[in-house]
């Protein structure tokens, strides 16, 4: 398994809730823990927790009305 | 006293029209004298009134037949919105007709199940054509009524996301609301959307007719994003929610609908970071409880190792050091036997009881074939040394 950080413009929400999803597997799959490599993923997975969490706060939503294109 | 404006025939002709233009009318009557002119983009029919019969001849274009989704026969009773004009080629008068619609709920039902049979057979409702909504969407693409509750129920229910939401007005009662949603669809069809979003409340089935409309199912159908509807409805539902790919009936689903993925995501999330790190603690202190278990159990085993060795050593020790004398003992006793044996054997010993020892030129003689005349011999006795020759 190999985890990309997320990138500064922005995180894909899909992407980073499967990554999370394949750290709590790797360490539900994995009862003799490799301590640094489980430390690693803990490391990631505070980015990803972090960056999902900015992306999921409260965020004011943008409304726009558009005017209808004249039918030809 | 102004002298009255005199017109050319074409231009008075336009003045009329142009006041009649504003005449704009529902008009209801009975279909006759269809003319399609096949390859042409008009068609021409009159419409009769059923009462005294009086007639009037219409112009329509075929699109907007087309768009009203209406099946032209004779004697069909429709109402057309229409303006009157006067042909300037022949001053012929007719109603320029811009839409028509069926009449009677009876024939709308017609309609309606004709319409739902045909597109069925063609695929149009499969469930295998259905794209999922984003779980995530961003970018919405709204259209139904500005004024009316359904749009405040949407947006006093959509979560605080960042939703990018372009909205376009439309009409959504009658089939007046057909051109109307057409050009909001082909409005937002060039929009970078992830989700369209079509919404009204509910109402009767010729409330519906708009989202009855083939052309306006064909292009939900064709639309290039995932299509959400939330048309309220009673009995039957409109054809529109089913070519969409989802179908709700209240904005308020809708909304709910928009914001579910996100409002998981945040529980996601909070439930995956508990887990990473109380899977991550336990481990961590089982690994340390285990090393720290193994220590002490390695402590103690290393302990009564280290009493093992230390016990084995000292009787080595003891065993070495009585070893040792031994071995001195044996090559003292071994030396002293050899130094006897030597002794008594020794040839100065054996000398002084009348033995003699002869040499020539340093080597002892065994053999008298060792000595040739005139060899010069040293007879070796114990107290002495004679020198002598062979003669």
């Amino acid at each position: 398994m190999t985890l990309k950080r997320p990138t500064e413009k922005g995180t894909n929400l899909n992407e980073t809730l499967k990554k999370l999803k394949q750290i709590v597997n790797w360490f539900e799959e994995n009862e003799d823990l490799d301590v640094e490599k489980g430390l690693e993923y803990v490391k990631e997975g505070a980015i990803l927790i972090k960056a999902s969490k900015e992306r999921l706060s409260e965020i004011e939503n943008e409304f726009k009305e558009i005017k209808k294109e004249i039918q030809k | 006293m102004n002298t009255p404006e005199i017109f050319s025939v074409s231009q008075y002709l336009d003045k009329v029209n142009f006041v009649l233009k504003g005449e704009r009318a529902k008009i209801i009557g009975e279909i006759s004298a269809i003319q399609m002119y096949d390859g042409r983009s008009y068609l021409y029919f009159s419409i009769r009134d059923k009462k005294d019969q009086s007639i009037a001849r219409c112009f329509m274009w075929k699109n907007d037949l087309k768009i009203s989704g209406v099946e032209l026969r004779d004697g069909l009773e429709v109402i057309v919105t229409a303006y009157p004009s006067v042909y300037k080629p022949n001053g012929g008068f007719s109603l320029q007709v811009e839409m028509m619609e069926m009449v009677g709920e009876g024939a709308l039902q017609l309609a309606y199940e004709e319409l739902k049979k045909k597109l069925t057979l063609k695929g149009l409702f499969d469930e295998s054509r259905k794209r999922e909504i984003p779980k995530f969407p961003h970018k919405i693409g709204l259209i139904t009524s500005k004024s009316g509750a359904v749009i405040n129920d949407f947006l006093s229910n959509i979560g605080k996301f960042g939703f990018e939401i372009s909205f376009v007005d439309s009409k959504v009662e009658g089939q007046d609301a057909i051109k109307d949603l057409l050009s909001a669809i082909k409005t937002l069809k060039n929009k970078n959307l992830d989700v369209l979003v079509i919404m009204r409340g509910g109402g009767s089935l010729e409330s519906f007719l708009a989202f009855n409309n083939e052309t306006l199912v064909r292009e939900v159908a064709d639309f290039p994003v995932p299509v959400l509807t939330g048309i309220g409805h009673d009995k039957d539902i409109p054809l529109i929610s089913l070519v969409s790919d989802k179908n709700v009936s209240t904005p308020t689903a809708v909304s709910n609908l928009l914001n579910s993925g996100w409002k998981e995501a945040i529980s996601d999330v909070s439930l995956y970071g508990e887990k990473i790190f109380s899977y991550f603690q336990s481990s961590i202190f089982d690994t340390f409880r285990l090393a720290e278990d193994t220590l002490l159990r390695e402590v103690d085993s290393i302990g009564s190792r280290i009493k093992i060795i230390s016990e084995g050593l000292s009787y080595d020790k003891k065993n070495l050091i009585v070893g040792f004398e031994n071995i001195q003992n044996s090559v003292s006793e071994f030396l002293r036997e050899s130094g006897k044996t030597i002794e008594l054997s020794s040839p100065e010993r054996q000398l002084a009881h009348g033995y003699s020892i002869i040499k020539n030129q340093g080597k002892i003689i065994k053999s008298v074939k060792n000595v040739k005349r005139g060899d010069e011999l040293d007879i070796m006795l114990s107290d002495g040394i004679i020198h002598s020759k062979s003669i």
